[in-house]
């Protein structure tokens, strides 16, 4: 009886995970600039990885504690990732949006303007 | 002092890769006697991990074992869950919504937190909150680049770093 | 096989085209740096997803061992643009 509610459980955790991902395509697919589709598609990507792989750990709950593995792991390096290419588009000169509204760091690197 | 400081140092290391072998090594219906061959492997790499790398790790220490710490780490995952899915929930808003409601930025906050690791997990959190995405992290000032700017830019600290700073600060003080 | 898993199924391939049209049209390496991104983490999804279906534990270290590849390859393709690997 626990066992099928746990499936189920698991089944709407993957279906919420695969929708997820299809909601990171289409901001990929939107978005006007590459900022900002990386918050779309980091953000979105993330959650559903990590979603689908609870609902795999739930519907076989022998594999729950390498999800929970996978999880951390995920919770700790995609964030890493997506810094990473944020600074590596705004380092190689890629134009914000035009409609952007604000502006701290104008030099192609933010070192160099704490620097000076 | 730097003797025990080292041996703490040492505990915690160990005591990690320990946890972190086992949680990898795990599989469902492995037998008794391969497990237990395990576990003796697992204490003989955690060992010589801890024994190669604790000189170049010193601000590890048992200390962060503390039940308080333990207690505001608890906190502090529950707040990142939560934060988690709204920012997913507001994220589906924006994109699904006909005209983009788009006022993208970038605002430069600052933060007292001391430790490497805890502004790593700062800018996680960051990352992951709604609508904000870490830059560059330069010292205590942290580049992020904001979906929908806030009116005022004065508030912007207190608005991105939310509770997270909070609770990281019981964590690491 | 299952009604079920056949509906993920398809919203998973839904996703991977969405991002496959940004990977191929995207203006910027950036953005095709994005869209790769995206693409590993469906993947990742999809080997845990062959985990289930074919009841194999092996392929969820799989999943695991992808991800760490993944976000190698991801942080040094970022080092290159920034200029300096």
């Amino acid at each position: 009886m626990i066992g099928l509610i746990l499936y189920y459980i698991g089944l709407a955790l993957c279906y919420v995970g695969s929708l997820f991902f299809i909601l990171g395509g289409i901001g990929l697919y939107r978005m006007p600039d590459v900022y900002n589709r990386m918050q779309a598609s980091t953000k979105t990507t993330t959650m559903g990885l990590m979603s689908i792989v609870l609902g795999v750990g739930l519907m076989q709950p022998y594999w729950i504690v390498k999800a929970i593995v996978i999880i951390v792991f995920i919770a700790l390096t995609a964030p890493v990732g997506a810094s990473a290419m944020a600074r590596a588009a705004y380092k190689s000169g890629i134009p914000l949006w035009e409609g952007t509204v604000h502006n701290d760091c104008d030099a192609p690197s933010c070192k160099e303007v704490e620097q000076q | 002092m730097p003797q025990k400081a080292g041996a703490s140092s040492f505990a915690f290391v160990a005591i990690i890769t320990f946890v972190t072998w086992i949680a990898l090594i795990f599989s469902p219906g492995i037998p008794m006697g391969d497990f237990l061959q395990e576990v003796i492997m697992a204490v003989i790499v955690s060992l010589t991990v801890a024994a190669l790398t604790y000189k170049h790790l010193p601000n590890a220490s048992l200390k962060y074992f503390h039940p308080r710490r333990l207690g505001y780490l608890f906190v502090y995952v529950l707040v990142f869950i939560r934060e988690l899915i709204k920012a997913n929930l507001n994220m589906a808003r924006i994109v699904l919504s006909p005209n983009l409601p788009l006022k993208p930025g970038i605002v430069k906050i600052k933060t007292d937190l001391k430790p490497d690791f805890a502004r790593l997990l700062l800018g996680n959190s960051i990352t992951l909150t709604p609508g904000t995405m870490t830059m560059e992290v330069n010292g205590g000032t942290l580049y992020i680049h904001w979906v929908e700017i806030c009116e005022d830019l004065k508030d912007a600290g207190d608005i991105i770093k939310g509770s997270f700073e909070k609770w990281l600060k019981g964590v690491f003080s | 096989m299952n009604y079920y898993y056949l509906g993920i199924v398809i919203l998973l391939a839904i996703g991977t085209i969405l991002a496959l049209y940004r990977l191929l049209r995207g203006p910027t390496a950036a953005d095709r740096m994005v869209a790769l991104d995206a693409i590993t983490n469906v993947t990742a999804g999809m080997i845990i997803f062959i985990a289930l279906l074919s009841g194999r534990f092996i392929y969820v270290d799989v999943t695991l061992v992808f991800a760490i590849l993944s976000f190698v390859g991801l942080i040094i393709v970022a080092r290159y643009l920034e200029g300096g690997i």
